[in-house]
């Protein structure tokens, strides 16, 4: 990517511009490095549920989002285990309303009472809707504690339970915001077709006068290295037996990552990929499977996710994607099957460069991870990698006493 | 000292500005529209036919003949046609509705000739082989049944055949034994029938070079023999509109689903506009009022939108969403409220100023980029509008008053000619 810019203000929020003049539209995203990681075990879901009340008005705009929607814009967000992040998009002629908006709920929100019993019920509804009341719903509830016993990726981003939303109080909200929300912590992209002095201009206006905070100290635990393989097996009243396999991998920043990243893409990416052409269309033995990487930022999980097909026992599908496992850890791949994952993330990461909200996303993530330039340094560190390298890297990660699985057994009602 | 209560000055576009296709003919007479836009050296290419769910007895058949129209042809076999479209970092996205099918190429350009290659294969000559039938259709079965498991697939379900009848194309929802029924053989044959260069349109969007013309022109430009061209069923008929409510029982269920509206013209209709705006300041975005209220005042839901779907002969109008269930009664009452003031009272200009920002705002995003452009033209496409359909929508956006506004409501979405579904437990 091309024409980036960066700086930081004297309250240490950093801010990437990245110009784009083909479109009309700028995007403005601002992370927060905050996540459910940083969540006490005793208040699982926090993270999220403040996402919520950071659109309950703030203390000199009581509504966010009719203040965006005058000036044409659309917001939303979203929380992961690592990181929160906002995102707006507006017509470039109203930029600064972003800027405004963004601004006062960093300097400082409005806690009301009747917000937080709203978003509480909100997000208990969400609750239910993405994780209850779904076939499957429940798999990554069960499937976190499972894999990590110590680490706070134990638990999901939405929480452990609804009973830790029901019991938020007020002054949880307080704390979680003045511990974690603040220029300090939070990475700003702008991008699109913008005068780079203009939003230095803007940057300094507006979020200039807001002032450092202490944020506490991340000190999180350290996962024991799994040394036995551990199986759970539920019943839920669904129509087809589902597995879950996950392992344990190297974290985002490690140099592992992108020979794990190609792995699981020789797995499971595209419709010629070695799980759906073999254990799909030849064998019948899954009516869906894949394979993908858990996508956090600290050492992370390669999990395999398939629904059986009918009459096949789980004995035999998981003796066919160990199959495909030890095959990853024992041979070497071709060259044009190494090739082919290869061209598959180049033409990802071009096809990427079309959209401008998600070049911004990116853009802060990659800050958050290290440098917002290395962005375009990704698409060599894949074309690097080599059979040897996956292979070497299969084997380690491939270890039975490195497994979790979860058996979802359809229950005969 | 900086005045922070104060919005910053906005601006409200005074006119959209749509980059319009240039339309170009292969020899055999294949409309191509061109876009041009973008920086990126990749092109996207629709291939689009006037055929979809309505245009046979099974309602699933349209879907897996396009579904699985890449899986293998004359001249390759389904692994090696994955393996092109992957090796060459193509993606393949293939959908179909109600009344058409579409084939969508994204490729790099310096791969443009090699993907569209396996393309017109793929269109001209698939052959539907048995095996990987079967495999598709266990898949889509269990899907099908995971799907049923969900509350909002039984409301969503039961509201389409009390909207159109269970007889009427539109209602006709897909059923267990619709899989059943289904064999190659019909696929190859309604493919035979529908999928002809007389009855195909191409958008090619992206950055495009010169060459990728005269390459549709060698994979796509040659004579055809001109087949009937592709009639819509008998709309004659829909059951008459009822106002009731029905329950369909899901037991155990956390929440419930509730559906409410009616039957109601489409885009064609000279109200539509207004009809889409009206609908947008109900419950067509986050700021609605059926998300102020039922979602950010009461918190009954995660969620409540309502929407103006426009199908070729008909349409229908419907709010959507997912409530605890001790609630649904509540929400319920509380959505009929908001229709009625909607109807009754006139709506103030700050909320309309909001409403109609919000429109512009969308509109230039609808409109932002060569991707978005080609997704525009082709819903203008499926009704045979023209570009003026954006601009009279843009404004009357501008123009539309709050009388305008009551009066619409009034006239097309009185709540007592709406029917309700609820889906969930006792």
């Amino acid at each position: 990517m091309k024409n980036l810019e960066k700086f930081t203000l004297d309250n240490g929020l950093r801010v990437i511009v990245h110009k784009d003049k083909t479109t009309s539209v700028v995007a403005v995203n601002l992370l927060y490095d905050v996540g459910a990681k940083d969540e006490s075990p005793e208040r699982t879901g926090f993270a999220h549920l403040f996402e919520h009340l950071m659109f309950g008005g703030s203390v000199n705009i009581p509504f966010f989002d009719k203040a965006l929607q005058k000036a044409g814009g659309t917001d939303n967000a979203f929380t992961n285990n690592d990181y929160t992040n906002y995102y707006i998009s507006i017509p470039k002629n109203n930029i600064e309303t972003a800027f405004w908006l963004e601004s006062d709920r960093m300097m400082q929100l409005n806690f009301t009472k009747k917000s937080l019993e709203v978003q509480r019920n909100v997000v208990i509804e969400e609750f239910k809707q993405m994780y209850l009341n779904q076939p499957y719903g429940d798999v990554w509830l069960l499937m976190r504690p499972l894999a990590y016993k110590v680490h706070p990726y134990r638990w999901a981003t939405i929480g452990k339970n609804i009973s830790h939303i029901e019991k938020a109080t007020m002054q949880d909200v307080k704390d979680f915001y003045y511990n974690h929300y603040a220029p300090n912590n939070a990475i700003l992209t702008v991008a699109g077709d913008v005068d780079i002095d203009n939003i230095k201009k803007m940057t300094e206006k507006w979020f200039g006068t807001i002032e450092r905070r202490n944020i506490i100290k991340r000190n999180l635990p350290i996962e024991p290295k799994q040394t036995e393989a551990r199986t759970m097996t539920v019943k839920r009243n669904v129509p087809a037996n589902a597995i879950y396999k996950t392992f344990h991998i190297c974290s985002r920043r490690d140099r592992d990552f992108h020979t794990t990243d190609l792995i699981s893409d020789i797995l499971s990416a595209g419709e010629s990929s070695r799980l759906i052409q073999n254990l799909i269309k030849r064998k019948n033995i899954f009516t869906s499977i894949n394979a993908y990487l858990s996508g956090s930022i600290e050492n992370g999980l390669f999990v395999f996710s398939g629904k059986l097909s009918d009459g096949i026992s789980f004995e035999e599908a998981e003796y066919e994607i160990n199959r495909e496992i030890n095959l990853m850890t024992t041979e070497n791949v071709s060259d044009y099957e190494l090739q082919k994952v290869k061209n598959k993330i180049e033409s990802k990461i071009i096809f990427a460069e079309t959209n401008i909200l998600e070049k911004a996303m990116s853009l802060s993530f990659f800050e958050l991870l290290s440098s917002t330039e290395n962005i375009n340094d990704e698409v060599n560190k894949y074309i690097k990698v080599s059979a040897d390298d996956i292979r070497e890297t299969a084997s380690k990660i491939f270890r039975p006493e490195n497994c979790s699985t979860l058996y979802y057994a359809k229950s005969a009602e | 000292m900086l005045n922070r209560k104060i919005q910053p000055e906005i601006q409200t576009a005074k006119s959209i500005n749509i980059i319009e296709p240039e339309k170009n003919n292969l020899s055999n007479g294949v409309p191509v529209y061109v876009i041009n836009a973008g920086e990126q050296e990749l092109v996207k290419v629709d291939f689009i036919f006037p055929v979809g769910s309505v245009n046979h007895k099974n309602p699933l058949t349209a879907e897996i003949t396009n579904s699985m129209i890449d899986e293998g042809t004359k001249e390759l076999t389904s692994v090696q046609i994955a393996r092109e479209i992957d090796y060459y970092g193509a993606y393949l996205n293939l959908k179909s509705g109600k009344h058409t099918a579409s084939l969508t190429l994204y490729t790099l350009n310096k791969y443009f000739e090699q993907t569209l290659k396996v393309l017109s294969q793929i269109i001209r000559s698939p052959i539907f082989p048995i095996k990987e039938f079967n495999t598709i259709i266990k898949h889509e079965f269990q899907h099908f049944m995971i799907e049923r498991q969900k509350t909002e697939t039984l409301a969503s379900e039961k509201y389409i055949q009390k909207i159109f009848g269970e007889n009427n194309p539109y209602g006709n929802i897909i059923k267990e034994e619709n899989f059943k029924e289904l064999t190659p053989d019909i696929l190859r044959k309604f493919h035979k029938k529908n999928y002809t260069f007389n009855n195909m349109k191409i958008i090619l969007s992206g950055k495009n070079r010169l060459i990728n013309l005269e390459l549709l022109q060698k994979y796509f430009g040659s004579k055809f023999v001109t087949s009937p061209k592709i009639d819509s069923n008998n709309f004659g008929y829909f059951d008459e509109q009822v106002n009731d409510t029905f329950f369909v029982e899901k037991r155990g269920a956390l929440q419930t689903s509730i559906r409410i509206g009616k039957r109601i013209f489409n885009k064609l209709h000279p109200d539509f506009i207004k009809l889409n705006i009206t609908n947008v300041i109900l419950g067509g975005y986050f700021g609605s009022r059926l998300m102020s209220n039922i979602r950010e005042d009461k918190g009954y839901t995660y969620g409540i939108y309502s929407s103006t779907v426009s199908f070729l002969k008909s349409g229908y109008f419907i709010i959507a969403t997912e409530t605890g269930k001790d609630v649904y009664k509540k929400a319920i009452k509380e959505v009929r409220k908001e229709i009625k003031i909607l109807r009754t009272e006139l709506i103030n200009d700050t909320e309309l100023l909001h409403v109609k920002n919000y429109l512009t705002g969308n509109l230039e995003r609808n409109f932002d980029g060569a991707f978005a452009l080609s997704n525009a033209l082709k819903s203008l496409l499926v009704f045979n509008l023209k570009y003026d359909y954006f601009y009279k929508f843009f404004d009357t956006v501008k123009k539309i008053t709050p009388e305008e506004i009551r009066e619409t409501a009034e006239k097309y979405l009185n709540e007592d000619t709406m029917l309700t579904v609820v889906a969930g437990s006792k």
